[in-house]
C-alpha cells in the first residue's frame, strides 16, 4: 500500500509550502494530515457541508474534493491565515461579537466563505451572503447572528479601507 | 460589574474563529492507528461465520476485533443505562459486538491498522457469512404476533422496557362533561441530528492499563460508566474528556450512540496504541441514534365557551434496532404533551417499538416535537369547531402559576400569556386568513403553536450536579463542572453565574468542563438542563467558596463575618472601605497553608421554559412547496444569563424545527437501507433556506433557577412543527397530518382535496 | 491506484497522454466528483490528466454571433459573466444553481457533460439552447449536440479516457428569441431539483416560429418535450397555449420514483406547469427586450 508520493509546491497562508503527496490525495488531506493544521475542518468529505473550505487563487473551495495538484503553484489561504488571537480579522472579531459562534465547527469555514466573499465585494446585500455562504451547513445558529456577523464586518472592512 | 444579563463574549469564541479549539477529529497521538468498522449490509440477520485471517494478514493491520474476541457484556449506548430511576430498570440491549445483527448499518467487527486507507482496505477481506432473518420496519406491523422478535420484551412484542401510563383524574368524565370532541392520528417521520462533526473517539491506554478516552460524547461521565460495564473496568480506571470541543450534539451524543467510544477502547486495549475512530458522514447517518418516528394520536374535549375538560394522548414510536432512550422518550412526549394546558381530565399511554432500522434515541426536544405537533394541531381543530381564535383558546387554557399539574414539581412560574401575547403582536395575527399572496397559485397563511418544556431530566432520569470553584494561589478562579462545552455556550453562562454569586468579575473566571478525571460528576449537557441544573451547583459552589474566603477574612483581619463582602477585587466592609484584595488574600492564604476551594451539590427541582412559536407560511399549489416566510418565537427563559446566547438557541431551534416542518426526513427502502445518508440526500436548511427568524425573550424569574434561569437548548425546536402545520392548514384549509410538508407529501394533500393545479 | 496526476498545459499533451495510456489514464476537469468516486472506488485509472491550465480551453468568448464556452470555465465563471448574464441569463441561472458557491467555483459545464447526469441545470439548459460541444480526441476534432452526447445515466459519449471536450459552443439568442430556466427543488442550495426545465422560443410576426423544451430527470438523459415544440409552432402565445404544450410535455417525460428526489407521479404532476412557466418566462424575455412587434 505503499503510494508514489510527488512533489507539490504552492502557498499556504504566504509562506511557500512544498511537500510529497500521493496523486490521489485531496486538498484538505494534505492541510490536515501532513501539515498538521487542523483549523479546517473535515465534515462530509463530499462537498456538501464546507467545513473545509479554504480560498484557493481567491476562491472559496471546498478542499475535500480539491485535488491536491490542483493546488499546484497556487495560492491558498486557511483560518490559520486569517487572523490570530493577538490580531483578529474583522470577521473574527464580528463573529465574536455577535453571538455567531456555537459549536464552532462550522465556523472556520463559514469564515473562509464570508471572506472569499467580501475580498470580491465589500459591499453585499443579504441574498448574496446567503448565497456566498448556501455551501456551509452550519446546524446550531439558524445563521441569523452569522448574517449579521458577516453585514458588519464588511461595514467594519469598507470604514478601515476607508480610513 | 454584573455580568448576568448581559452578552458578555463567549469564553470559547477565539478558539473556533481562529481554528485553534481542537476537536476529537483534529486530534492525533504518537504511533497511533487508525480504526475502521465493517456494518452490516443487511436489516436483520444471524451471523453464522466470521473469518478475519485474511484481514489479519493484510500489511498494516494490527487486530481484527468481532464478537468472538471482545467483552460480551450487555450494555446501552444511550447514558440513561446509567441514570435510570431507581423504580426502572435500565434496558441493557446491546454488547460491542454481537452474533446478531439488527439494522443496516449495525456494527460487525472493526480493524486498527496503521492507516485509515489499510484499515478500510481490509475490511473486504473479512469474510462473513450471514443466515438472513425476516425485517420488520413499522412499529404497528412490528407489534403482530408474526412479527420477528428483534430482543426478549416483556410488555408487549418488540416493545422495549415499560409502557409509560400517565392518568390524571378521568378522561371519561372530562369527555363525558364535554360539549365538543375532536381526534386525529398523526405521522411523525425520522429526523436526523446531522450535526457537523461526526461520532468520533481516540483511545489509549497507558502502563497501569488505565484507558483515555477523547471523544465527542455530551455526557463524559455517563460514558465513562458505559464503558465500564461494556468493558468490565471499574471507574477510575477510565477518563472520558472532549478535546475539548465537541462539533454539536443534539442529543446524539448522549452516551456513545454508534459506539466509536468502546470500539476505540477495545482497539485500543487489544493493541495497546492509541487508535482513532472517526466516522464517516454515511456512518454517522446510517449508524449513530436519530430522532423516533412513529404515530401520535390525540383527543380534546372542550366546552362552548371553550373551557378544556379532558386531554388524552396515545403514541407508539419507532425506537429502531436498540432501545436508545426508547422509553424516556415516550414517557417524555406524554408527561410535556399534557404539560402547557390546565385540562382538569389527562391521560397519556405510550410506549416505543423495536423494528430494524437505525436506532433512535435522544434527539433535541425528545418526543416534544413529535407530541406539539400533533397536540397542538389538535388544538387549532377546536379553536376552529368552537368558531374560537386560537390565540384566545389558547389563552384560555394555559397552565398558570399554581394550577394543578401532573409532574412532581410545581409549575412556579410561568411567562406562557405574555409569549403568546407578544409573540401575536410581532406575526401580525390581526392579518390571519386576510394575506393575499402576489400570485395567484400560491396561498398564505398564519399558525401558532405552544409547549412547556423541562430545564433538567428529573423525574425522567437521575438529575443531580456538581462544581468545584476553586481559587489559585495569585487569587484567580477555576470552576470546574463535568457537563461539557458541546455549543450552547454553557461554559461562559456558568462562569456568569459563578462570578455574579461571588462578586468578582467575569473575567477573573476559567472554566474547566467534561473531564472525567478532572471534574465533579454530571450527567452532562442535554435535556435543557446545563445552565439551569449545573448551574443550581455553580451557583452553590460560588457560595460556599465566598463564605470560606470572607470567613478567612473575617478571623484574619479581627472582622466580624457580617460586615465583609467581596466586590470586584476587593474584599470590603459593608461601608465599603477596602480591607484587602481578594488576590493579596489568596497569596496571603497560600503561605499560611490555605486554600480555597468551594463545592457546590445540588439536586435540582424542575421549571417549564414556555413558548409559543408564530409562523407564516406560503404554499404553492402548482408544486406542493412550502414556504416558511418568518418565524416569531417567545420563549420564557426564566432569566436571560446570556441574551445573544439565549437567542441563539431559539434562532438555532427555530430553523431545526422549520427543517422538521418541511424538508427533513430520513426514508428506508424495502430492504431497510437508508436513503439520505449524507448532506445532500438529507435536505437540512441551507443559509438560502432561512426564513426571517424573530427570538422574543420573555423573563418569569423562577425561583427555582439560577438567577431565576430555566433551560432553553431545546425549547427553539418544540412548537415549530406545530405552528407550520397549522399556519399552513390556515393557507390552504386542509389539514395535513404528517410530517415532513414536502413537495411530495403535500400535492398528495391537495390533489386529494382538488386544490392542486396543474 | 493512481501513480500520476498531470497538469497538461495544451490540448495535444493531454490528448498524447490519454492515447499513450491506452485506457489507464483519465480526464479531469473541476473534479468535484473525484474524490467521491475515488472513495466508493467506481473509478479506476492510473493517471490523471487535469486539463483545468490548458490555455486553449479557459474563458468564454463572443464570437459573429456565437457563444463559445471553454471547457474549462467553471460554473461561477458563466453564471458571472456579464455578457451571459444579459443575453443568455437562463444559462447564468442554470449554471448559478449547481451545488453551492465553492462547487461552481471549481465545476465546469464540460466535466458535467461527460458525467452525464441527466438531471445537471446547466446541460438540460444547453440542450434547450441546441448548444454543441466540440470533441478531441486521437480522431479529428468532432462536432455534436450536447442532447447527443448521453448514453445512459452516468455515460456519455465522450469517453474521458481517450477524448476531451475543447469547448461549448451555441447561437446567441437574437432579439426575436427568449430563453428560461426554471427548477423546482426541495430546498435553494446543495440540491437535486425534482424537475428542471430548460426553454428557448423564437417568434416571428408575434407567432412562435419554433420552440426548444429541455427537461429532467424524466428519462435516463435530458429529453426534448417534442411534442409539446411541434405544438407551439405557429401558436400565438398565450397562457392557454403554454398550458397545453406544458400538458404535452407529459408525452415525452418517463421519470422513475426516486425515494429521496420525488415519485414518478410527483414529477409528472409539476412538470405541466412548469414547462408552461418556462415558456412565459421565455416570452416575457423576448417582449423585454423588444422582440414582439
Amino acid at each position: 500500500m505503499m503510494k508514489q508520493k510527488l512533489k507539490l509546491r504552492f502557498t499556504l497562508n504566504g509562506e511557500y509550502v512544498e511537500v510529497y503527496v500521493s496523486p490521489d490525495q485531496m486538498l484538505l488531506s494534505v492541510i490536515k494530515d501532513d501539515l498538521h493544521m487542523h483549523g479546517t475542518k473535515r465534515g462530509c468529505e463530499a462537498g456538501e457541508c464546507g467545513s473545509c473550505t479554504v480560498i484557493m487563487d481567491g476562491k472559496a473551495v471546498t478542499s475535500c474534493l480539491i485535488p491536491a495538484f490542483k493546488a499546484q503553484g497556487a495560492i491558498v489561504e486557511t483560518i490559520e491565515g486569517v487572523g490570530t488571537p493577538d490580531n483578529l480579522h474583522p470577521l473574527q472579531k464580528s463573529f465574536i461579537e455577535n453571538g455567531a459562534v456555537q459549536c464552532g465547527y462550522c465556523t472556520p469555514g463559514m469564515i473562509m466563505s464570508a471572506k472569499a466573499l467580501l475580498d470580491q465585494n465589500p459591499n453585499p446585500i443579504p441574498e448574496e451572503i446567503r448565497t456566498a455562504i448556501a455551501g456551509n451547513i452550519c446546524r446550531c445558529t439558524g445563521y441569523v447572528k452569522i448574517e449579521k456577523a458577516i453585514i458588519e464586518a464588511a461595514q467594519e472592512l469598507r470604514e478601515e479601507e476607508a480610513r | 460589574m454584573k455580568s448576568v444579563g448581559k452578552s458578555v463574549k463567549r469564553l470559547d469564541a477565539i478558539d473556533k474563529v481562529t481554528g485553534i479549539g481542537t476537536f476529537t477529529t483534529d486530534f492525533t497521538l504518537p504511533g497511533m492507528l487508525f480504526g475502521k468498522v465493517l456494518r452490516s449490509p443487511h436489516p436483520h440477520a444471524r451471523i453464522a461465520k466470521i473469518d478475519t485471517s485474511r484481514a489479519e494478514k493484510f500489511p498494516g493491520v494490527k487486530v481484527v476485533l468481532t464478537h468472538k474476541n471482545t467483552p460480551k457484556n450487555l450494555f446501552n449506548t444511550s447514558a440513561t443505562m446509567t441514570f435510570t430511576v431507581p423504580q426502572m430498570k435500565p434496558v441493557l440491549d446491546q454488547r460491542i459486538f454481537d452474533d446478531r445483527v439488527r439494522y443496516v448499518g449495525d456494527e460487525v467487527a472493526a480493524i486498527a491498522a496503521t492507516s485509515e486507507a489499510i484499515a478500510k482496505e481490509a475490511l473486504k477481506l473479512i469474510d462473513v457469512e450471514y443466515e438472513l432473518l425476516p425485517a420488520v420496519y413499522d412499529p404497528l406491523l412490528a407489534m403482530e404476533d408474526s412479527a420477528p422478535a428483534i430482543h426478549h420484551s416483556h410488555a408487549g412484542k418488540n416493545i422495549p422496557g415499560d409502557i409509560v401510563r400517565i392518568p390524571f383524574n378521568s378522561v371519561e368524565e372530562g369527555f363525558k362533561s364535554s360539549d365538543v370532541i375532536v381526534e386525529s392520528t398523526f405521522k411523525l417521520q425520522v429526523q436526523k441530528h446531522a450535526q457537523l462533526e461526526t461520532q468520533a473517539a481516540v483511545a489509549s491506554v497507558d502502563g497501569k492499563g488505565n484507558l483515555t478516552v477523547w471523544c465527542t460524547t455530551q455526557t463524559p461521565h455517563p460514558t465513562k460508566m458505559i464503558l465500564s460495564a461494556a468493558l468490565g473496568i471499574p471507574n477510575n480506571k477510565i477518563r472520558v474528556l472532549n478535546p475539548p470541543y465537541a462539533g454539536g450534539g443534539f442529543g446524539v451524543r448522549i452516551g456513545c450512540s454508534a459506539k466509536a467510544e468502546p470500539i476505540a477502547a477495545v482497539l485500543a486495549l487489544a493493541t495497546q496504541k492509541p487508535v482513532k475512530v472517526v466516522y464517516s458522514r454515511e456512518e454517522d447517518f446510517i449508524a449513530s441514534d436519530t430522532r423516533h418516528s412513529g404515530y401520535v394520536a390525540v383527543k380534546l374535549g372542550a366546552k362552548k365557551d371553550g373551557t378544556f375538560q379532558a386531554l388524552d394522548v396515545k403514541a407508539t414510536l419507532n425506537t429502531g434496532a436498540y432501545c436508545s432512550f426508547g422509553v424516556e422518550t415516550p414517557g417524555v412526549l406524554g408527561a410535556m404533551g399534557l404539560a402547557a394546558y390546565n385540562v382538569p381530565h389527562r391521560n397519556y399511554y405510550g410506549h416505543s417499538v423495536y423494528t430494524n432500522i437505525t436506532p433512535a434515541g435522544a434527539f433535541r426536544g425528545f418526543g416534544a416535537p413529535q407530541g406539539t405537533s400533533s397536540i397542538e394541531s389538535v388544538v387549532d381543530m377546536m379553536a376552529e369547531k368552537l368558531g374560537i381564535d386560537p390565540v384566545e383558546l389558547r389563552l384560555k387554557n394555559i397552565m398558570k402559576v399554581g394550577d394543578p399539574w401532573h409532574l412532581p414539581f410545581e409549575c412556579k412560574s410561568t411567562g406562557m400569556a405574555e409569549c403568546v401575547k407578544e409573540g401575536a403582536k410581532k406575526i401580525g395575527w390581526e392579518s390571519r386568513g386576510k394575506l393575499k399572496s402576489d400570485d395567484p397559485n400560491k396561498r398564505r397563511g398564519i399558525g401558532m403553536g405552544i409547549a412547556a418544556w423541562v430545564s433538567n431530566s428529573w423525574p425522567f432520569c437521575v438529575d443531580y450536579d456538581n462544581a468545584y470553584l476553586s481559587m489559585h494561589q495569585d487569587g484567580s478562579l477555576q470552576l470546574s463542572v463535568g457537563a461539557p462545552e458541546i455549543g450552547c455556550g454553557s461554559g461562559t453562562s456558568l462562569a456568569q453565574l459563578a462570578a455574579d454569586t461571588l462578586g468578582v468579575p467575569f473575567e477573573a473566571i476559567d472554566v474547566t468542563q467534561g473531564d472525567t478525571a478532572m471534574t465533579p460528576f454530571s450527567i452532562g449537557s442535554h435535556a435543557s438542563r446545563t445552565l439551569y441544573a449545573t448551574g443550581t451547583a455553580v451557583v452553590a459552589a460560588a457560595e460556599n467558596l465566598k463564605q470560606e474566603i470572607l470567613k478567612y477574612a473575617a478571623e484574619t483581619f479581627d472582622i466580624p463575618l457580617d460586615n465583609l463582602d467581596i466586590v470586584g477585587a476587593n474584599i470590603v466592609k459593608v461601608d465599603n472601605t477596602v480591607v484587602i484584595s481578594v488576590n493579596d488574600l489568596a497569596v496571603k492564604a497560600h503561605l499560611l497553608d490555605r486554600q480555597f476551594i468551594g463545592v457546590g451539590q445540588t439536586i435540582p427541582s424542575n421549571a417549564s421554559p414556555m413558548q409559543a412559536h408564530f409562523a407564516e407560511v406560503e404554499v404553492d399549489l402548482t408544486t406542493g412547496k412550502v414556504d416558511v416566510i418568518k418565524i416569531v418565537a417567545a420563549h420564557d427563559v426564566g432569566k436571560a444569563i446570556n441574551p445573544a446566547i439565549v437567542e441563539g438557541q431559539i434562532e438555532g431551534g427555530a430553523l431545526m424545527g422549520v427543517g422538521y416542518a418541511i424538508s427533513e426526513e430520513v426514508v428506508y427502502d424495502d430492504k431497510g437501507k437508508q436513503q439520505n445518508y449524507n448532506y445532500h440526500y438529507y435536505l437540512l436548511p441551507t443559509a438560502a433556506d432561512r426564513p426571517e427568524i424573530e427570538a422574543i425573550i420573555v423573563e418569569s424569574n423562577d425561583p427555582t433557577g439560577p438567577f431565576g434561569a430555566k433551560g432553553v437548548g431545546e425549547t427553539g425546536m418544540i412548537p415549530t412543527g406545530a405552528a407550520i402545520l397549522n399556519a399552513v392548514t390556515n393557507a390552504i384549509g386542509v389539514r395535513p397530518k404528517e410530517l415532513p410538508l414536502s413537495g411530495e407529501k403535500m400535492f398528495k394533500l391537495l390533489k386529494e382535496n382538488n386544490l392542486f393545479v396543474s | 491506484m493512481i501513480r500520476e496526476y498531470v497538469l497538461s498545459k495544451t490540448i495535444e499533451e493531454a490528448v498524447g497522454i490519454l492515447t499513450k495510456n491506452n485506457g489507464n489514464a483519465m480526464v479531469v476537469s473541476g473534479g468535484t466528483d473525484l474524490a467521491v468516486d475515488l472513495r466508493s472506488e467506481s473509478v479506476k485509472t492510473e493517471v490523471l490528466v487535469d486539463v483545468t491550465r490548458i490555455e486553449g480551453l479557459k474563458g468564454i468568448t463572443f464570437d459573429d454571433g456565437d457563444v463559445i464556452i471553454g471547457a474549462s470555465a467553471t460554473m461561477s465563471e458563466i453564471s458571472t459573466d456579464e455578457r451571459i448574464k444579459t443575453s443568455v441569463s437562463s444559462l447564468a441561472k442554470a449554471a448559478g444553481s449547481v451545488g453551492s458557491v465553492q462547487i461552481r467555483n471549481v465545476a465546469t459545464m464540460a466535466g458535467n457533460i461527460v458525467k452525464a447526469q441527466p438531471v445537471a441545470d446547466s446541460s438540460v439548459m444547453l440542450v434547450a439552447l441546441g448548444a454543441e460541444i466540440t470533441i478531441r480526441g486521437t480522431h479529428e476534432l468532432k462536432d455534436i449536440l450536447v442532447q447527443d452526447a448521453y448514453i445512459t445515466v452516468g455515460k456519455s459519449v465522450v469517453d474521458p479516457r481517450k477524448e476531451i471536450i475543447t469547448k461549448i459552443k451555441f447561437k446567441k439568442p437574437q432579439k426575436n428569441q427568449g430563453t428560461s430556466f426554471v427548477r423546482l427543488s426541495q430546498r435553494k442550495a446543495l440540491a437535486t431539483p425534482v424537475i428542471n426545465v430548460g426553454a428557448m422560443v423564437s417568434v416571428k410576426d408575434n407567432t412562435i416560429e419554433w420552440a426548444r423544451i429541455a427537461m429532467a430527470p424524466v428519462d435516463v438523459k435530458p429529453v426534448r418535450a417534442t411534442e409539446a415544440e411541434n405544438f407551439l409552432i405557429g401558436k400565438i402565445p398565450t397562457e392557454n397555449v403554454f398550458k397545453e404544450a406544458g400538458s404535452l410535455a407529459v408525452n415525452n417525460a418517463k421519470p422513475v420514483t426516486h425515494l429521496v428526489w420525488g415519485s414518478k407521479e410527483y414529477k409528472l404532476a409539476v412538470l405541466p406547469s412548469l414547462v408552461a412557466r418556462s415558456l412565459q418566462e421565455a416570452i416575457d424575455e423576448i417582449e423585454t427586450k423588444g422582440g414582439m412587434s
